[in-house]
C-alpha cells in the first residue's frame, strides 16, 4: 500500500508516526483515506474549504500535488510526502 | 530582470592564475574530476557571495565556501552570540558569549582563510537593508529562522535576478532549494504565505548535525552554481530525514500567478 510520511512537526496529529500505509486506487483515495484514519491531520492540512494550506507542499513520490489529478492511479510503492514550509536558520 | 548568468559572466578568464599556496590550499579539491580543476577554483575566488543569517545553517554554509576559496562573503547578522546558539554554531566558541555574531564570525572566517574578503552587516535582513544586501554579491544564502526575512531576500534577488540557495532546517530535518530567477520557481511560488506556527525565531529545535548538513548541501550548491559543474538543485525541493535516515528529492514549479517572480519577470 501506499505510505505517507509525516514530518515532525505534524506527528502529534498522527499518534506520533513518522509514517503510515494507507489504502487507495487514486491520489485522491489515498489522501482521502489518511484524512479519514487521522482527522487532526486533516484539520492541519486543510483549509476550512477543503483545500491544502498554502504553506504545506504535498508530493506524490516526486510530483507536487499541484501537478497531478485526484484521479491519478497510485502504485503499492508510491509515497505521500507532507512537506510544510519551515525557516529553522538561527535567531 | 533576466538572470544572471553566472559562468558566462565569470570575471574568472581575467583573474591571475592560482599561486603556489592557493595551488596547494586547494590541492584536493583541485584533484576532483567533477570541480573543473583550475578555472574552477579561479572562478570561486572571484565570486561574492551574501550569506544569512550565518548561524547553524548559515554559518555552515559560509564556513565552508571561506575553505573552498570564494572570493569574497557579505555576512548578515545582527544581535550577540548566546549560550543556546553553541550546539550548532561552527563560528562560534564560548569565549564568544556576548560578542556581536559579525564580529566573532568574521574572527573565525579570517582565521580559515584569509585571502576571502569579509563584509559585514550586523543586522538582520529587512526591507531597509535587503538591497545593499543582495546588491554586492552574485549569489545569495538564505539560512533565516524567520519567514520574514526569506521572503525579503528571494523577492531582492528575484528583482535582481540573482540565484538564491534557500536551505531550511527542523528538528531532525531540512531542506535545500536552488532559486533562479525566471529559471525556476522562487520561495514564494513554493510556499506562497507564511505558516501560521512560525511565530518566532525559537519556535525550532535542533541539533547540530542536521543544520550543518543543510548549510553543507547549500555550500556546495553555490559552488555548482559558480563552477558550472555536477547537478544542481534547481527546480527541486531536496529534502532529508536525519532521524529516519532518508532523503528525497522534490520537482517544484513556478507559478504564473506567484506575487514574486509571476509578473515581475513578465
Amino acid at each position: 500500500m501506499p505510505r505517507v510520511y509525516i514530518p515532525t512537526v505534524m506527528r502529534k496529529c498522527v499518534d506520533g508516526k513518522s509514517s503510515f500505509e494507507v489504502s487507495g486506487q487514486t491520489v485522491g483515495e489515498v489522501l482521502a483515506s489518511a484524512y479519514r484514519a487521522f482527522p487532526a491531520l486533516a484539520a492541519e492540512v486543510l483549509d476550512k474549504d477543503g483545500r491544502v494550506k498554502p504553506f504545506i507542499a504535498v508530493f506524490i513520490n516526486s510530483t507536487s500535488l499541484h501537478d497531478i489529478e485526484n484521479t491519478a492511479r497510485v502504485r503499492d510503492d508510491d509515497e505521500v510526502h507532507f512537506v510544510p514550509a519551515i525557516a529553522g536558520g538561527l535567531d | 530582470m533576466p538572470p544572471i548568468n553566472l559562468v558566462e559572466n565569470s570575471r574568472s578568464s581575467t583573474e591571475p592564475l592560482l599561486s603556489e599556496a592557493e595551488l596547494e590550499r586547494y590541492s584536493r579539491q583541485l584533484q576532483s574530476e567533477t570541480f573543473g580543476g583550475q578555472s574552477a577554483q579561479r572562478r570561486l575566488r572571484s565570486a561574492s557571495v551574501a550569506v544569512s543569517r550565518c548561524g547553524g545553517v548559515g554559518g555552515t554554509c559560509a564556513m565552508l565556501l571561506a575553505r573552498a576559496g570564494i572570493g569574497k562573503l557579505v555576512l548578515a547578522h545582527g544581535g550577540r552570540i548566546l549560550r543556546e546558539n553553541l550546539n550548532r554554531m561552527h563560528l562560534a566558541y564560548t569565549e564568544d558569549l556576548n560578542r556581536p555574531y559579525t564580529e566573532a564570525f568574521e574572527e573565525k572566517l579570517r582565521a580559515i582563510n584569509p585571502e576571502v574578503e569579509l563584509t559585514s552587516i550586523a543586522q538582520n535582513i529587512g526591507e531597509d537593508n535587503v538591497d545593499e544586501f543582495v546588491s554586492g554579491a552574485d549569489i545569495v544564502a538564505d539560512g533565516a529562522p524567520l519567514f520574514e526575512e526569506r521572503y525579503s531576500m528571494n523577492a531582492e534577488a528575484v528583482r535582481r535576478g540573482k540565484p538564491l540557495v534557500s536551505g531550511a532546517m527542523y528538528d531532525l530535518e531540512g531542506y535545500v532549494t536552488t532559486i533562479v530567477p525566471g529559471e525556476t520557481p522562487c520561495l514564494a511560488c513554493i510556499y506562497p504565505v507564511r505558516p501560521d506556527y512560525w511565530t518566532d525565531a525559537h519556535v525550532f529545535p535542533v541539533l547540530g548535525p542536521i543544520s550543518t548538513i543543510v548549510g553543507a548541501v547549500m555550500a556546495m550548491e553555490v559552488i555548482k552554481l559558480l563552477t558550472g559543474t555536477g547537478e544542481t538543485l534547481k527546480g527541486h525541493l531536496w529534502r532529508i530525514d536525519l532521524q529516519q535516515n532518508w532523503a528525497r528529492q522534490f520537482t517544484v514549479k513556478r507559478r504564473q500567478d506567484c506575487i514574486v517572480c509571476g509578473s515581475a519577470l513578465n
